[in-house]
């Protein structure tokens, strides 16, 4: 594509089972006062009906003011494309961030995604795609974007498709069965967000590709095996977030991020920069 | 420069074909739905057919809706040449280079060892498997890499920085797209909202289930699952069902708990009321999966309004699915699926008898866990954890 809308892009920064992001040309039109912006372009061939129901999801999105959210410029429709534009991050996300991370950064980070989640949560939004690509790095921040419109699009699903088997190991076992998003839905995937950045490993180490339907049965069979190169304070928390029973994480997001930020202090101060 | 045409071509397992011929190698990773398509476009093409035929025959079969995925590499004079649509990539010295997930890119590829194409929904299993070495014909697999695995295998491969990323220009096929300014397009914008903003209740806490001890009428169950479908403003139907000894509401024909495993055999078998939990979920051969926590209205166009009851649960298929193709129903602990008048017929899958069992239109057959069922040329498993 070369752009959408008045949208210019200028190259394409990733894609993922729902759509494309691009970085693009803010147009003078949104009186911003920004070179560039990020555009994500849906792959869910959109209606009038659609654009409505993305339009209300994500103004309620917008509403919601926390400094670890990721700031939403416009939705839009053009043909039967949906596409939103978004704050642009130069530094990139948790998967590849554009500066080296130390262990203390890198737990902030996941704390600040944590708060995010909690702010959406308290306004009654659960994320459903947190995960290390989804953590974008703004200075000595990170922030929490990209939140999953599967649901507004497609009631229901809960996978998109076998491209989506990459990123498995991020969407809690009761989300894979079918129920809906929840605190601790979200818990769950910044425990194996947290458990990727610090390891480098996914949380099932091998699960068959053969078959869609092979691998969310083994992924339900089978508890996360968690890497032993995590400290055992770090264990813990992971390990709490990755209960298999949503009843024994970290009741909120926020208690979670108490405890990463925690063990992101304490590094801080035992190892500084 | 590595002649491509003469190299080893190291498949990848994994569902698919992989078809080799002077000038030019064909990957077609299937999901089981597309087989068909891809055998007869395979067939069609004969023993060894010229490179420009093979390229003309992939593109109108990806055309007319045929094939979803497919990709070739070319060989040309100044390198080969890399077509790729769908959920197919291409990696040069194991390094990603582009992928037909966002529309069909067709560009000249190079690489120093080795050049990949293969199937995006690869991860462990499926890394190129050494014995298996085509040179000419069709092979099963889901990917090929052409060159050498082994000789300089071992000196890293180091992606360029995110910020060095910078697509090629790429030549999109059938058309370019539209000139962005010409066509017309409808936005909102979302960082100084003016108007009214609804507001919703926060997210509830989850919070144990009473310990047995705690329970004091048994009928606790109410509290412990939301009271409203996700998404929807529709109340969640009641069901009756037994509790088990800590309270977490089953089945009624359950041996063990859903919630704790614990065994049923001993709990009084009163019924309750409580809201009904997710009976499941359906898991398309493509890997999409639904959530039994409603019905569903499946088809190609099922137009209905998205919290409505049956959802739309759309299946974007080349006209194998009527607009409107069947319903799943949920009646109380069951699910039921209905035939719509399709035109292609809907069929539940017989394991003993081995074959298709075509439902009779509007006749209401109830689905078992681990029923296959095929809907036009789609399928689809019914998976459940509340009822073995």
């Amino acid at each position: 594509m070369q752009g959408i809308a008045d949208y210019e892009f200028v190259h394409l920064l990733g894609e993922g089972g729902h759509g494309s992001f691009w970085l693009a040309r803010c147009p003078a039109r949104l009186s911003l006062g920004l070179d560039y912006v990020a555009v994500k372009t849906l792959a869910h061939h959109g209606s009038d009906a659609d654009f409505e129901r993305l339009s209300m999801e994500l103004q309620h999105y917008s509403s919601v003011t926390s400094p670890r959210l990721v700031q939403l410029y416009e939705v839009g429709l053009q043909g039967d494309i949906l596409y939103y534009a978004a704050e642009y991050f130069p530094d990139g996300s948790l998967t590849q961030p554009a500066r080296p991370f130390n262990r203390a950064s890198v737990l902030a980070a996941v704390a600040d995604a944590a708060l995010g989640a909690h702010a959406l949560h308290e306004a009654g939004i659960s994320h459903r795609a947190i995960k290390p690509s989804n953590v974008l790095i703004d200075g000595p921040m990170a922030k929490l974007g990209d939140l999953s419109l599967a649901q507004v699009l497609s009631p229901g699903q809960t996978l998109t498709g076998l491209e989506n088997l990459g990123s498995i190991e991020f969407l809690a076992p009761e989300l894979i069965q079918g129920e809906s998003g929840s605190r601790a839905t979200d818990i769950w995937a910044l425990g194996a967000t947290m458990h990727r950045v610090l390891t480098g490993r996914p949380i099932y180490p091998s699960v068959p590709d053969d078959s869609p339907l092979e691998a969310l049965r083994f992924l339900l069979s089978q508890p996360p095996t968690l890497n032993d190169s995590l400290r055992p304070d770090e264990h813990q928390v992971v390990a709490a977030a990755l209960a298999t029973n949503p009843l024994d994480r970290p009741p909120t997001a926020l208690d979670f991020a108490k405890m990463v930020s925690d063990l992101a202090h304490y590094y801080a101060q035992a190892e500084p920069l | 420069m590595t002649d491509y045409d003469l190299t080893p071509g190291t498949i990848h397992r994994g569902l698919g074909f992989i078809a080799r011929w002077p000038g030019i190698v064909l990957v077609i990773p299937s999901d089981p739905v597309h087989d068909r398509a891809a055998e007869e476009l395979l067939a069609a093409l004969g023993p060894e057919p010229a490179p420009t035929e093979v390229a003309q025959v992939v593109h109108e079969a990806l055309h007319n809706g045929q094939l979803r995925t497919a990709g070739y590499l070319a060989m040309a004079a100044g390198g080969p040449l890399a077509m790729v649509s769908g959920a197919i990539e291409i990696l040069s010295d194991g390094v990603q280079q582009f992928s037909g997930t966002a529309g069909l890119v067709k560009q000249q590829v190079n690489a120093t060892d080795r050049l990949t194409m293969r199937a995006t929904n690869l991860t462990k299993a499926t890394e190129p498997v050494p014995p298996y070495d085509l040179r000419r014909g069709i092979a099963p697999g889901a990917g090929i890499t052409l060159g050498s695995l082994q000789t300089r295998r071992d000196r890293p491969v180091t992606p360029p920085r995110p910020d060095q990323v910078r697509n090629e220009p790429s030549v999109r096929e059938p058309q370019p797209a539209p000139d962005p300014v010409a066509v017309p397009f409808r936005s909102l914008t979302l960082f100084d909202q003016t108007g009214p903003v609804t507001h919703r209740p926060a997210l509830p806490v989850a919070r144990p289930a009473l310990a047995a001890d705690d329970v004091p009428n048994r009928s606790g169950a109410r509290d412990l699952a939301p009271a409203e479908a996700p998404g929807s403003g529709n109340q969640v139907a009641m069901v009756h069902g037994i509790l088990c000894s800590r309270a977490h509401f089953n089945n009624p024909g359950a041996q063990f708990c859903i919630a704790c495993g614990i065994a049923m055999v001993h709990v009084t078998h009163n019924l309750v009321p409580g809201p009904r939990p997710t009976l499941g979920m359906i898991v398309f051969d493509d890997g999409s999966t639904f959530g039994l926590d409603r019905s569903y209205l499946i088809g190609r166009e099922p137009h209905t309004a998205p919290n409505a009851d049956p959802a739309p649960l759309t299946i974007q298929d080349n006209e194998t699915l009527s607009r409107r193709h069947a319903e799943i129903r949920l009646v109380d602990w069951s699910v039921h699926l209905i035939d719509l008048e399709s035109t292609n017929g809907s069929f539940i899958w017989d394991p003993d008898s081995e074959r298709w069992n075509q439902l009779p239109p509007h006749q209401p057959v109830v689905l078992d866990p681990g029923a296959t069922v095929a809907l036009g040329r789609r399928t689809f498993v019914f998976e459940s954890v509340t009822q073995q």
